[in-house]
């Protein structure tokens, strides 16, 4: 075992701090001035005497915030479920089935990676219309469906390849059909990798902006759209617009905080879009 | 139920993402590209007509247009340089085998979590001319004798952008350049310590070479990722102040959605989908990488 | 697991379904009309008015919806909503400045026959003008706007000077009470964030001194002398620091913000910021603020307000037309204005109304508005209104913050508003 300098210690330490600091200020800045009354805030007091919970509630009623927290956990679940099936089945055809264009296939996954939405933004715009789905949940569902099915694809396919090949020829031997060795076998093994990918999926449809502006401006507004909404008349009520952060932001880390290993493990071994 | 065949029940699997694919993803590319051949705009009604490369000779034409390229390549290439310089530094930090290692891991989850739009709105308010911290903090410790409205002046306001961008992902990058480095065996690093290496020269010499994959492979998913940069900009500037801050993304949207200018702003598109396959094509060898990746196993 | 998740599907999927596209409305007997308004600042108002209007109509109500905030915003998502035929619109506020949009675009319903003469002559000319595209009437205007100077009555009274009727007078005037106060007071400040604000506060520089922008015979006059020479006096405005350092992200709140909290002298802003300025518990200057017309620079005969104002348009795929239209003209009505007047400090689009007792009682500068209506300047009425404003606002501020002189400017104005839908 390498023995390791106290210097280095001493700097990792400072580092750390630092980092720490770094990447928890907004945080702390925004979560303090949620509970501040306004002339505290325009006074830039730190620390002032009294505190409130007016923003917090302010933040329910100014704008329906309840509406957008469940239309984006709507939207996200769905979508994310609807990926999760869909891929998982195109994975196991590109990992475990003898077709044939496997190659342009994930060509075109990647491509849809890596293409940037403005380029189908207005002809997505013109479909999710003409079929009446605009402002309503199925359309923004159908279209993160489309790009979160890239990370699900991504993620399971070599997740799968750990699969030896070796379980599921025992069971054709016994004469199961590759559906049967899809559901019976497959399956359960899939659970921990579904999982894993299933928070960056939910986690990316929670977070989309573009799509959800052009396709809900009006109705079935998500957060992400319906946070903008706050500013009144060019005037940002600060105060309520940390509080609706806050609580858009908080469930938000307390699943990172639980979920830590997983989230860090698939980052790490799929690395995909942010 | 019939018995379909290993490969018959393989198309059926892929069936529903193949459609998926084709429906929302190809055609709308090919639309796009078609519509960017014709004058097609909101105030003329639902006739097109056919004016074949004339969208595209307007944008070279177009001030504007330049301006938003040339903001969002410089973006880009900020953005991502910083966070890669950064992300290795995080990165060889978070490599040591100290204790506390794992919280910092956890830390630098959060920023990456979060909304954009979230993380946006947390730095205008930070950078407020009147009641922002950032102000205050620097007019008391001295460095500054009045305050900078920073979201009003071009040179600021792309460096508040700039600085959002990198505070929200450069954490993210560094986990990615962490994976590469957990892959580097510790004996490659002991036998050059003992050919005499030091710390600097084993680190460009063994550490950055082994790394080339997994930063050319984040280098390239950052590049495309800040190309499209919007959110963050809505949530900051609005593009402002005057066209100081638009990105190509956004004068597209605005061609689009505000001027009602289909045809000019599918041209504008298209170029964005050009510019990213040149991007891309710097990169072949990720992409060859990363589709062996999916094809290693498979049957 | 995943067999859950397939279960658990299979019930989400008529489940959304359901709830897809518009939504479901009231019980078959009543009509529910869909109203898109401003945002919940007015609400106090408007409820009082919907209730109004449910006492002389009780199978009809009315539900609000609320739109974004920022016109360009409101703009985009109406646009985008009605373009797909939806229904669930029934009618929603419009500024002044859309009517040939949605008009051209073929996505609002005409309203000559529902709004005859008669109706029509009680409004002022100018608002009704605003509603017409190519000869027809399309909206049923229900507010007026138009742009003035807000002064601190106290500040003036106390130095010993008078009302500024050019922009030389009001700098000077703001300099000199700048000192005898002390310093820390800047002289002027308006919306002139990249937006319809900035447009309109541009407009109205270039027409108080006789310049203009897009001449009765619609030709492109923006790059002229008289342009260029009030865009240099602003501009040195603000490098002098005249107008505050951030004023060029200045939405029409901040604006409001800096003179209520007692750091300026002189604010150009829309007549409703008197009501708010008159609230202690948000504006420190509360009984201070006087309302005058705007000033007007070296070459200019008089100071010139741009015309604002909000019209109701009727959507054209709506179901419940002759419902929605009762509630349109309930909400122009006189009742209606008047208590927007008196609670809200609107500019009513009535006439009566400007000599009405009860609103000269509370704000006796009403009197001035009709003729600073009557030379108000309107903003040009093209499809092609929000690219053009969207070229006059990047331009101007590009002069403001130097990055090309005031000449530069107006002369790229002009080349690219010649190439607007071409």
């Amino acid at each position: 075992m390498k023995v390791i300098r106290k210097s280095t210690i001493f700097s990792f330490y400072l580092f750390a701090v630092f980092f720490i600091v770094l990447i928890g200020f907004p945080f702390f800045w925004q979560l303090l001035n949620s509970f501040k009354y306004e002339r505290d805030i325009f006074s830039l007091t730190w620390f002032p005497s009294a505190y409130t919970l007016e923003n917090y509630y302010k933040a329910f009623t100014v704008r329906p915030l309840h509406e957008y927290l469940g239309n984006s956990f709507i939207i996200a679940t769905v979508s994310t479920l609807f990926a999760l099936v869909i891929g998982s089945l195109s994975s196991y055809a590109i990992g475990k089935t003898p077709i044939k264009g496997k190659t342009p296939i994930l060509l075109v996954v990647l491509s849809i990676s890596l293409l940037p939405p403005i380029v189908i933004i207005n002809p997505i715009y013109t479909i999710i219309r003409s079929l009446g789905l605009l402002n309503s949940y199925t359309g923004l569902i159908l279209v993160n469906i489309l790009f979160t099915l890239t990370i699900v694809i991504w993620f399971l396919t070599p997740y799968l390849s750990s699969i030896p090949v070796e379980i599921e020829e025992a069971a054709e031997i016994d004469g199961a059909s590759p559906a049967q060795c899809f559901m019976k076998i497959i399956i359960p093994l899939l659970g921990p990798g579904v999982f894993t990918v299933g928070i960056l999926a939910f986690i990316q449809a929670w977070n989309e902006y573009l799509f959800a502006l052009v396709l809900n401006p009006i109705t079935i507004k998500t957060v992400t759209v319906g946070l903008k909404m706050y500013e009144a008349d060019n005037y940002m009520p600060w105060g309520t617009i940390m509080a609706a952060s806050a609580i858009i932001v908080v469930p938000l880390i307390t699943l990172v905080l639980l979920l830590q290993k997983r989230i860090i493990g698939g980052l790490m071994t799929g690395g995909m879009k942010e | 139920m019939k018995t379909l065949s290993r490969k018959q029940f393989g198309y059926l699997c892929l069936t529903p993402t193949i459609l998926i694919f084709a429906i929302f993803g190809v055609y709308p590319v090919l639309r796009t590209i078609l519509i960017s051949m014709f004058r097609f705009r909101l105030q003329t009604g639902p006739t097109k007509t056919f004016i074949g490369l004339e969208n595209y000779i307007r944008m070279f034409s177009d001030t504007r247009f330049f301006g938003a390229l040339l903001f969002t390549l410089g973006f880009t290439i900020l953005t991502v340089g910083c966070e890669v310089v950064l992300g290795l530094l995080f990165a060889q930090m978070m490599n040591l085998p100290i204790k506390g290692q794992g919280v910092l891991r956890v830390v630098v989850l959060i920023p990456w979590a979060i909304p954009t739009m979230v993380s946006g709105f947390m730095w205008k308010f930070m950078v407020h001319d009147q009641y922002g911290v950032f102000n205050q903090i620097l007019m008391s410790t001295g460095l500054l004798d009045s305050f900078i409205p920073w979201l009003s002046q071009d040179g600021t306001a792309r460096f508040i952008l700039i600085l959002s961008d990198i505070w929200k992902t450069a954490p993210y990058v560094s986990l990615l350049i962490l994976a590469g480095l957990q892959t580097i065996p510790a004996s490659l690093m002991e036998a050059a310590e003992i050919d005499g290496a030091n710390a600097l020269k084993r680190y460009f010499l063994i550490t950055l070479p082994l790394l080339k994959p997994v930063l050319a492979t984040a280098i390239l998913f950052r590049i495309i990722s800040s190309f499209k940069v919007f959110t963050v900009i809505v949530a900051l500037t609005n593009g402002g102040p005057g066209y100081a801050t638009e990105s190509l993304t956004m004068y597209t949207m605005r061609t689009y959605f505000d001027a009602g200018n289909y045809g000019y702003g599918s041209a504008l598109a298209t170029f964005t989908l050009l510019l990213t396959c040149v991007i891309a094509l710097f990169f072949t060898d990720v992409i060859k990488n990363k589709i062996d990746a999916g094809r290693r196993g498979t049957r | 697991m995943k067999q859950r998740n397939l279960i658990c599907l299979f019930l989400l999927v008529p489940a959304f379904l359901f709830s897809a596209g518009t939504q479901e409305t009231g019980k078959s007997k009543e009509v529910v009309l869909n109203w898109y308004s401003h945002a919940s600042s007015l609400g106090a108002t408007e409820q009082t008015i919907i209730e109004a209007f449910n006492e002389q109509n009780p199978d009809i109500t009315v539900k609000v919806i609320e739109l974004p905030e920022a016109t360009n915003d409101k703009l985009q998502a109406l646009l985008i909503a009605l373009q797909s035929g939806d229904s669930s619109i029934d009618f929603f506020n419009a500024d002044v400045t859309w009517t040939a949009t949605f008009a051209s675009a073929g996505l609002i319903e005409q309203l000559d026959s529902y709004m005859l003469e008669s109706e029509r002559k009680e409004f002022l000319p100018g608002t009704i003008e605003a509603a017409r595209y190519q000869g027809k009437l399309w909206g049923i205007p229900f507010r007026t706007d138009a742009g003035v100077l807000y002064y601190r009555s106290d500040l003036l009274e106390k130095h010993g000077k008078p009302v500024p009727k050019t922009y030389e007078e009001l700098f000077a005037i703001a300099a000199q009470i700048n000192e005898a106060e002390g310093g820390g007071l800047y002289a002027l400040v308006g919306s002139l964030a990249n937006g319809e604000g900035m447009t309109c506060n541009a407009v109205e520089w270039f027409y108080s001194n006789n310049g203009e922008v897009i001449g009765s015979d619609g030709s492109i006059r923006i790059n002229s002398p008289q342009n260029v020479e009030i865009l240099s006096i602003m501009v040195d405005a603000y490098k002098n620091r005249l107008m505050p350092e951030g004023v060029l992200s200045y939405g029409s709140g901040d604006a409001r913000a800096s003179m209520f909290q007692g750091k300026q002298v002189f604010m150009r802003a829309w007549p409703k910021a008197y009501a708010m300025g008159q609230d202690a518990t948000k504006s420190q200057v509360a009984g201070k603020l006087g309302v005058a017309p705007l000033p007007k620079g070296p070459q200019g005969t008089a100071g010139k307000s741009v015309v604002g104002g909000w019209q109701l348009f009727l959507n054209k795929n709506s179901k419940q037309k002759d419902a929605a239209i009762k509630f349109m003209k309930f909400y122009a009505s006189e009742y209606a204005q008047k208590l927007h007047a008196l609670n809200d400090s609107y500019l009513p689009a009535r006439r009566s109304l400007y000599a009405d007792a009860d609103i000269l009682a509370k704000y006796p500068y009403y009197s001035q508005f009709p003729s600073i209506l009557e030379s108000a300047v309107a903003r040009p009425q093209s499809p092609y209104y929000a690219e053009i404003s969207a070229i006059l606002s990047a331009e101007v501020q590009n002069a403001m913050k130097q990055s090309k002189s005031p000449s530069q400017a107006l002369a790229d104005a002009q080349k690219a508003m010649m190439n607007v839908g071409k």
